[in-house]
């Protein structure tokens, strides 16, 4: 099949939803399909982002390809004949988002950029023959904002991840974005916690929330020197692939998350279990307490108890890490199934 | 530096202006800069198509570039602060082919209005560049006669350049690349007929369509040309075609107005071949020289086989336009060191 893929990108940014992109477009390519991706360059400033809906209904598709799957918002406004959405997310300051971005103000204006929004997006995804999500959570924001309904289309890993199993150490690993919204520093002030000398690596850069700085004056502070392995930047693939083979297990704690996001794939992919928290929002759909990893209170007493539990009965830790293949099965998450779905 | 390369699309085509935007992303990545490859669609289906096209891109915002790039109409339309043009072409509907059967558009009011707007935008989008250069003389030719401005050429680069060497002078003459109506390998073929010396003709490319393919096969049985003829008619390997054209005689590339210099031709003069092209070949011109660095053609049978005939004849002659074809491409410098200083200025 001749499939046109469009998403929106800030160019110079690298994000997940644009890994999301590269791992269908070689899915797609793997299985003999002809593949042409368009990334458009969309400025998400609301003062800039009307002209910009303006311009993308210009793009017209239609008579090219069989198919055309649209990703991130608003790209699903080209026109096309025969055009599905796999919906990642809203934009989320003119949704659920709204009382915290200060360029979607609480007034006029902005309630007038808000409506705009509806109406672009009812309109555009409307016009889809079906909307796929990532997860129950966006599903559920697009039946309550929009009145759509969807299907959850899971992402899988990109076919060319390679994350593999290898023997379980002392040490949980925590790879992501370092930012207040993924809380490191509860990882952290939990460790402090712990009875046995279960490790922390944390890896990955802070993108300007000074973030970093205080997770390292917190380790400093809580005599976690030698404890906590940090790697205060974006570690490589084999680097990455490296520490998750020799986890104890996998961290993944942020505040209210859309999706269960690569971190929860990656850990699946080397066979480790996730220690997650009761409001990480849609982590909760792949990771089940108990079955393939833990899942607490957010607060350091009750992860530090997870975290002493995992250290303390490895043979538990690697049943349930051997868990996510099982459960994976379970939600259809596999290329062979997205494919499948969005060429239907 | 942040540069964004963008390039004017429409799905699942990929020709010349394609690979020229992915070897000049690659050459960016190569020199150390951050690159981002951006497509902006064109639909000329209609007048108020093309518009919307125009609009559409102006509306694109990069502004996280430091420098743009474009390389067609319209995507030099997307606004930025330092615009470096490398312009393939202008929408020529409206220009050198207006008045042509290649126009597209009805000649209403509505293209009138559509050719005032495209003017003016032109105007002001290459006019208010950075910098503007063009890929040939032709294009520079035609931004100085339609909009008044003008540019510096800037030569593509050969993709590959090391890959070409001489392997001896076959009996052949080469002719590779796509096989349609405006690249005119019937009418090379024509010519072989009428040809008197014993010279040979290889025809490599995928046809644009059957027919051409039906009709050239066709011709071949009649005129009985199976031992003087070899059609290749499918995509060739770029291994296949170094190959194929280091053991010719010469090559042949007579495109109909060609804007730009064409891989082919500096391909073979790169293996040390003469080039035969015809006088209205456009940007080929720019390389090949008649009686130097190879022939220029009546486009007709009989120019044709007169050209090829001559190089079967005198072989050393052409084995000199081919080793003075190659100096030529040497000195000029088609590398991408010297496009990526200039571009970057």
């Amino acid at each position: 099949m001749k499939v046109i893929i469009v998403t929106s990108a800030a160019p110079f940014v690298l994000g997940g939803a644009n890994l999301l992109v590269d791992w269908l477009e070689e899915a797609l390519i793997a299985r003999g399909h002809e593949v042409d991706t368009f990334r458009i360059p969309v400025d998400t400033r609301a003062d800039l982002l009307p002209a910009q809906l303006l311009g993308l209904r210009m793009w017209d598709f239609t008579g090219h390809g069989d198919r055309m799957i649209a990703v991130r918002t608003p790209s699903y406004l080209i026109k096309h004949h025969s055009k599905v959405v796999w919906f990642i997310h809203h934009h989320r300051p003119a949704y659920d988002l709204w009382d915290k971005y200060p360029d979607v103000p609480d007034d006029g204006s902005g309630a007038e950029f808000r409506r705009m929004m509806f109406v672009s997006d009812e309109l555009a995804l409307g016009e889809a023959e079906t909307i796929f999500t990532n997860s129950e959570r966006v599903s559920g924001r697009l039946r309550d904002y929009n009145g759509l309904d969807s299907e959850v289309l899971y992402p899988p890993l990109g076919e060319n991840q390679n994350p593999r199993p290898g023997p379980f150490s002392d040490t949980l690993v925590y790879v992501s974005r370092i930012t207040p919204h993924k809380r490191q520093m509860l990882a952290v002030e939990a460790l402090a916690r712990t009875k046995t000398p279960v490790r922390l690596a944390i890896a990955g850069a802070d993108g300007g929330s000074g973030e970093s700085n205080r997770i390292r004056s917190a380790i400093s502070r809580l005599g976690l020197g030698g404890r906590v392995d940090y790697y205060d930047e974006v570690i490589s693939d084999s680097k990455k692939n490296d520490l998750l083979a020799s986890a104890l297990g996998v961290v993944y704690i942020p505040e209210d998350e859309d999706s269960y996001g690569f971190v929860g794939l990656e850990a699946a992919a080397a066979s480790k279990p996730v220690v997650t928290t009761t409001d990480s929002g849609g982590v909760l759909e792949l990771v089940a307490d108990g079955v393939n990893g833990l899942v607490t209170d957010p607060n350091p007493q009750a992860l530090a108890d997870a975290f002493d539990a995992l250290w303390a009965d490895r043979a538990r830790a690697a049943a349930m890490g051997a868990a996510h293949s099982a459960r994976l099965a379970e939600l259809n998450i596999s290329w062979d199934h997205v494919v499948e779905r969005l060429l239907a | 530096m942040r540069v964004a390369v963008v390039n004017t699309a429409v799905p699942f085509l990929r020709g010349g202006a394609e690979i020229l935007a992915d070897a000049l992303a690659r050459a960016l990545v190569a020199a150390g800069h951050e690159v981002a490859e951006v497509k902006i669609p064109l639909r000329w289906s209609s007048a108020s198509a093309v518009a919307e096209s125009m609009l559409a891109a102006t509306l694109i915002p990069i502004p996280d570039a430091d420098v743009i790039i474009p390389l067609k109409f319209p995507a030099y339309l997307v606004d930025h602060q330092h615009k470096t043009l490398w312009l393939l072409h202008q929408f020529r509907q409206v220009y050198d082919f207006w008045g042509t059967p290649h126009q597209g558009l009805p000649d209403d009011d509505e293209t009138a209005r559509l050719r005032t707007a495209i003017r003016a935008a032109d105007l002001n989008a290459i006019g208010g560049a950075h910098a503007v250069f063009t890929n040939s003389a032709v294009t520079a030719g035609r931004l100085k006669q339609f909009n008044g401005l003008t540019a510096e050429v800037l030569l593509p680069p050969v993709i590959a350049p090391e890959q070409y060497s001489d392997a001896g002078q076959g009996d052949y003459v080469f002719a590779a690349g796509r096989i349609n109506a405006t690249k005119r390998q019937e009418l090379l073929l024509e010519g072989l007929a009428l040809t008197t010396s014993g010279v040979r003709l290889v025809i490599a490319g995928k046809p644009e369509s059957d027919d051409e393919l039906r009709r050239m096969v066709q011709f071949i049985e009649t005129h009985r040309l199976e031992d003087r003829v070899q059609l290749i008619p499918r995509f060739i390997t770029d291994a296949e075609k170094r190959d194929l054209m280091a053991g010719a005689l010469g090559v042949a590339y007579l495109p109909f107005d060609e804007d730009s210099y064409g891989y082919v031709t500096a391909e073979g003069m790169l293996s040390s071949k003469p080039v035969i092209t015809t006088t209205d070949s456009g940007g080929v011109l720019e390389l090949v020289e008649h009686g130097a660095t190879g022939l220029v053609a009546n486009p007709d049978p009989e120019g044709l086989a007169g050209a090829m005939d001559a190089l079967h004849r005198d072989r050393s002659a052409a084995r000199e336009m081919g080793q003075r074809g190659r100096q030529r491409v040497v000195d000029l410098d088609l590398s991408w060191d010297n496009v990526l200083r200039r571009l970057l200025a």
